[in-house]
């Protein structure tokens, strides 16, 4: 076998036991993503370059949902578009069922655009102009209500339209965790929902058809969706019996993590994250232990869109340079940065190299390729010597990086997608120099 | 007491000697009864002296109606008319004669019913026995010697030309045996003449082809086995034997067991039985100068459907029916019709014991441990895309998707039996002395019970002696007992008894998916590697179809645009069957009404009613919104088909059905996802003639939770529609 060349490297020797972990770090190759090889996907498309699996995206679907309903009987997923809006992945949501969460006008275009039924929108969020509202209305998508004036907003709407709005209340709630979200929806717990609620049942023009509470994002423990779960059902229940409604649906929200790796967390995400299973049992135990008719259970909806999509993104890019730092630390620059990488503000994200490597792994700096000092991927990682030029993958990058990315200091590179027979698509292209002639409009005075 | 009451009662008493409730062959067989009218008075005195009493005594009115007192007392009055000669001393004989033998009935119903049996004729038998030998002691009454004198008799009544037609008759060209066949007919109404049995014969035509094809096949079958053991054949002639054979022939092939091939072949191989326990019988009978008339025929048809009752398994081989139609070819027809449909033995539906989409791991009669006593049973867990049944490594039992979920129940019924405290085995493990590991019971009806087994430890939500609903938790999934990896054991058995033998059973309505599609399963045993999952109920769907009893319905009824309005109502019977009757023409719908469907059962009434067009429309819908499924159903083939090609299909109902009738339904669209208002169905109704479709009517069906709800029919320039609304 031939062996692999490597730069050479100076390792300090650490005397004594190694720890608990063990003391090796090597990194196993990413070579292929859907039996295809990175290589081939590089120099195709070029560097960087997001890939999306396709195969994955339906097997995490079928995995949630089946956690799901194979726990409670009417279970509804709802695709979180601020997750990933790109046309293509939303559609293989739709596809495998799941309906639309949009939190802006823009969202709701995208998801009429994509062929979701009107009724299977839920509109969320607390920017709704009057004419989303009206469109949302008119479609009768669900609308949660996030604040008072929102209400006020609808309820002036109806005095001209003819269709009735069908609303649901976003809810903050105490599960438990801290920070409490408490900047979403009325809060439960010092009456404010209940009131919105009694104004919606008081006014004649609206349907209340569900609630809603997210009680926050990358929960890591099952439990707090239990007390909300619990909380949600409570309410509805309270409802039943004043008003004689049976409320359609309760909306846990998503903010289930992914198995990435939150900054400062002593243990890697692969370990500490909770399965589906995990959270579909606590909120399902919840609402099956309420006291619904079992005839007329609600529906349960979920606007999970991390936990889904999170593992079937993955990153491929290439070894900038390499240099030494002050300190006498190695620092990598990489083509990919935090403009592209947004989540690397917030995880430790995985690299991995595309091919085999040694057993040396040098403790590095993984910089992106911005002229600003915030451009860090890594602050620190036990990195294999790649040199310039080779190429690694980072890991689990599907959720909101292809969606809060920005365009500063480079343009945004393509995506592309591993359909389910291994073939490759570009779902959406990367952006040129045109983009900006198009968009600027430089005045007379300065041409 | 209505006169109309009192007519029926009367007429049923006479087709009740076949089994039937026919009208037009009641009014033929009270026409050969009075072609002696003598005998034709006694029998209806009899007949009218005991259906009163048993009226004005306060029992049941419906058996009344249905003429179940009074054709014992029917059979006697016809045999005192026999034995005595006309006189008013002999009239008063027959209504105390009447009176004993409906009491007599009434005693026997007492002891038979208790084992679900009929008491059949031995009333009738014990009561003309009694009298036969009393009567030696009656000095006041003379003998008929009619019978014996026949010429003279029909001489003094009716002169020569008389005797010349009766003897004409007697000596009519045919066959000897077709001559046996109806005097032997005759002779079930006492009249021992050709036109007598010509005319019953006649009329059982016209009733039912299968009840007149059993008639045949009885006699001709101990016709042929009295050649067979050399018994000469003319003593069928002059003896009351061959009505036993007639009797029983339609008893067993068309009344007490739903006429089939197999119903066939019995009625067939019980014959020589029969013609040995006649001729035995009599020897023993004829010591005491009596003639055994029915005592064979009661013995073999009590005895035969009481053999099958206690049977074990019920399933395989003879149905007993439950209900009867109008006749025994309908009845095939309807319960041919069922056995594609639903659980008939149980007459539950059985859905599938958990939520979600399961796979199956091992099926019926499975490689593994469904083998034997044990092969009606099914392995259920759940798989992944890859059909793997765990994430990771499945060093775990956590890995295992199906672990720790829910199991529920397949049915309404009672828990009699947990077993709970055995803690999981390890992955790989299996615990062989606790086969069964923690389980759960459930009886559904009378000897029909659920298993479910090694299931996790304290993890039951429910406690011995709990009445559970169809779909509520039971426990979780575990992997305790003889289980090396999670998963979901389940059975049906006919005892209370942990992992005792199994019977087989079906699922009802629910989906399988094969790759992407998915396929509505109105009846199956899943098989080893399918996937399925319950229909989900949508609420608001199956409050549409909501028939509350006592509820009025304002209804309106298109012909060709022209308009009727109506009303009718939902009731519920005293069995506990609900329908909708329409009381301008008497028509009734009965449906039943579940968690999952909405099935119109059976109609009685006019094809012109509205509830006819209800019937067809309605007759399958499921309560689970899906629209990219079909779900088809099977109709009996005596509601919609061609009337002639009907006719000839009950010749041939035994031996196999070339008719067949097939309902669709599919959804067309719904206003709103949860909570619609209104829900737009299609259904069609297509009929098929050696699986070639000969005629569809297709319906439109839009529902409403508040409106007006209507179908919508059309063929050629033929339209109707039915609109109803609560009122």
């Amino acid at each position: 076998m031939k062996k692999i060349y490597q730069r050479p490297t100076i390792t300090k020797i650490n005397e004594g036991m190694p720890s608990k972990f063990g003391n090796r770090a090597t990194l196993k190759a990413i070579t292929k993503i859907d039996g295809i090889d990175v290589h081939e996907i590089i120099n195709k498309y070029g560097s960087p370059v997001f890939v999306v699996s396709e195969k994955t995206i339906r097997e995490k679907y079928k995995q949630a949902y089946s956690a799901f309903s194979t726990r409670y009987p009417k279970v509804q997923f709802a695709w979180s578009y601020k997750t990933n809006y790109n046309d293509a992945v939303c559609r293989i949501f739709h596809q495998q069922g799941s309906w639309a969460e949009v939190v802006s006008g823009f969202e709701y275009q995208k998801a009429i655009n994509n062929s979701v039924a009107g009724n299977n929108i839920i509109f969320n969020g607390p920017s709704k102009s009057d004419e989303d509202l009206v469109l949302a209305i008119n479609n009768r998508s669900l609308i949660h209500i996030d604040h008072f004036d929102e209400l006020y907003q609808i309820i002036e709407l109806t005095k001209t339209l003819s269709e009735r709005p069908q609303v649901a209340i976003r809810m903050n709630m105490d599960t438990g965790v801290y920070p409490q979200w408490d900047r979403f929806g009325f809060n439960y717990d010092n009456g404010e929902a209940w009131t919105a609620i009694n104004r919606i049942m008081m006014n004649e023009k609206m349907d209340l058809r569900g609630l809603h509470a997210h009680i926050g994002t990358y929960m890591m423990t099952p439990e707090p969706y239990k007390v909300a779960a619990f909380k949600i059902a409570t309410l509805a229940n309270k409802i039943k019996q004043k008003w004689q409604h049976s409320i359609s649906y309760i909306d846990v929200g998503g903010g289930f993590a992914s198995q990435n790796t939150l900054k400062g967390a002593y243990l890697p995400g692969t370990d500490t994250t909770p399965s589906f299973d995990q959270y579909a049992q606590a909120i399902t135990d919840a609402i099956l232990s309420a006291d619904f008719d079992p005839q007329n259970m609600p529906f349960l909806f979920l606007e999970t869109g991390r936990a889904l999509i999170d593992d079937a993104g993955y990153l491929l890019g290439s070894v900038l340079a390499n240099k030494r730092l002050a300190d006498g630390r190695r620092a990598t620059i990489l083509d990919v940065g935090v403009n592209i990488l947004f989540t690397s503000f917030w995880y430790e994200h995985e690299v991995y190299p595309t091919k085999e490597t040694g057993f040396q792994t040098e403790d590095t700096i993984l910089y992106g390729p911005l002229c600003m000092n915030i451009d860090v991927v890594r602050q620190s990682i036990k990195f294999p010597l790649l040199k310039k030029g080779d190429n690694f993958v980072i890991k689990r990058v599907g959720a909101y990086n292809m969606t809060q990315w920005m365009q500063f200091i480079t343009l945004r590179p393509k995506i592309v997608l591993i359909d389910t027979n291994g073939e490759m698509h570009v779902i959406r292209n990367n952006e040129t120099l045109d983009v900006f002639k198009d968009s600027e409009i430089i005045p007379e005075h300065l041409r | 007491m209505k006169i109309k009451h009192v007519i029926v009662s009367i007429l049923n008493s006479y087709s009740q000697i076949f089994f039937s409730k026919n009208k037009v062959f009641a009014a033929f067989l009270l026409i050969v009864s009075f072609i002696d009218v003598w005998l034709g008075i006694t029998g209806l005195v009899s007949v009218i002296v005991a259906n009163f009493l048993a009226l004005s005594m306060g029992y049941d009115k419906k058996i009344v109606k249905d003429g179940i007192y009074g054709f014992n007392p029917l059979l006697t009055g016809l045999a005192i008319g026999i034995y005595f000669a006309a006189s008013w001393n002999a009239l008063i004989l027959v209504v105390i004669i009447s009176i004993l033998t409906l009491f007599i009935s009434f005693v026997l119903q007492g002891i038979f019913s208790k084992y679900g049996l009929p008491f059949l004729s031995l009333p009738f038998l014990f009561a003309v026995w009694l009298m036969s030998l009393a009567f030696v002691e009656f000095a006041n009454f003379g003998i008929s010697a009619k019978e014996i004198y026949t010429a003279n008799h029909l001489y003094s009544i009716g002169g020569i030309k008389l005797v010349q037609a009766y003897e004409y008759m007697n000596n009519f060209p045919i066959a000897g045996s077709i001559k046996t066949y109806f005097l032997s007919l005759g002779a079930i109404f006492f009249q021992f003449n050709i036109l007598a049995g010509f005319i019953i014969s006649l009329g059982l035509l016209i009733y039912s082809r299968q009840a007149f094809l059993m008639s045949l096949i009885g006699f001709y079958a101990a016709y042929a086995f009295y050649i067979f053991l050399g018994v000469p054949t003319d003593s069928l002639n002059y003896s009351y034997f061959g009505f036993n054979f007639i009797l029983s022939a339609i008893a067993i092939g068309s009344y007490f067991i739903v006429p089939s091939f197999k119903s066939l072949v019995w009625t067939i191989l019980i014959i020589p039985i029969l013609v040995i326990i006649t001729i035995g019988s009599d020897k023993i009978i004829g010591q005491f100068f009596l003639s055994v008339y029915s005592l064979p025929f009661n013995m073999v048809v009590l005895g035969f459907i009481y053999a099958l009752k206690v049977r074990v398994i019920h399933k395989k081989g003879l149905i007993a029916p439950l209900y009867h139609q109008k006749t025994p070819e309908q009845t095939s027809y309807f319960y041919k019709n069922a056995i594609h449909n639903e659980n008939l033995i149980y007459g539950i539906r059985f859905s599938l014991p958990f939520f979600g989409k399961w796979f199956v791991s091992q099926g019926i009669n499975g490689e593994y441990t469904h083998k034997d006593a044990w092969q009606h049973a099914w392995d259920f867990v759940i798989t992944d895309e890859q059909s793997k049944q765990y994430k990771n490594e499945g060093d775990l039992l956590t890995d295992y998707y199906c672990y720790d979920k829910p199991i529920v129940a397949p049915a309404d019924g009672t828990v009699v039996e947990i077993i709970d405290g055995i803690e999981d085995n390890i992955v790989g493990d299996v615990n062989l002395r606790q086969n069964w590991g923690n389980t759960i019971i459930i009886q559904h009806g009378i000897g029909i019970f659920s298993q479910c087994s090694h299931i996790k430890a304290n993890s039951f939500k429910v406690t011995k002696g709990m009445f559970v609903k169809c779909g509520q938790i039971l426990a979780n999934v575990g992997n305790s007992g003889r289980s090396p990896y999670p998963h979901l054991h389940f059975q049906f058995q006919n005892l209370n008894i942990v992992g005792c033998k199994t019977t087989p059973v079906s699922f009802n309505n629910y989906l399988q998916f094969d790759n992407k599609d998915q396929k509505f399963i109105r009846i199956g045993e899943p098989l080893k590697n399918q996937i399925v999952s319950n229909i989900e109920p949508m609420f608001a769907l199956k409050k549409m179809l909501e028939f509350i009893p006592g509820t009025e319905y304002d209804a309106e009824f298109l012909v060709n645009k022209k308009s009727k309005a109506m009303s009718f109502i939902a009731d519920v019977d005293i069995h506990n069957f609900s329908f909708l009757s329409y009381k301008n023409d008497k028509s009734k719908l009965y449906f039943s009404y579940d968690n999952t469907v909405f099935n119109a059962l059976n109609y009685i009434g006019l094809k012109t009613s509205p509830l006819f067009l209800m019937f067809n429309a309605l007759y399958f819908i499921s309560f689970g919104f899906y629209k990219k499924i079909s779900f088809v159903y099977r109709m009996p083939i005596h509601i919609n088909s061609n009337k002639l090609l009907l006719i000839i299909q009950d010749f041939f109902v035994n031996l196999f059905v070339f008719l067949k009738t097939e309902y669709k339904s599919e959804f067309i669209e719904i206003n709103d996802n949860f909570n619609p208002s209104e829900i737009k169905i299609r259904t069609e109704i297509s009929n098929y003639l050696f699986r070639r479709k000969i005629s569809n009517t297709v319906y439109t069906i839009i529902l409403n939770n508040s409106g007006y709800s209507s179908i919508n029919f059309k063929r050629k320039n033929k339209t109707k529609e039915l609109k109803w609304k609560r009122k």
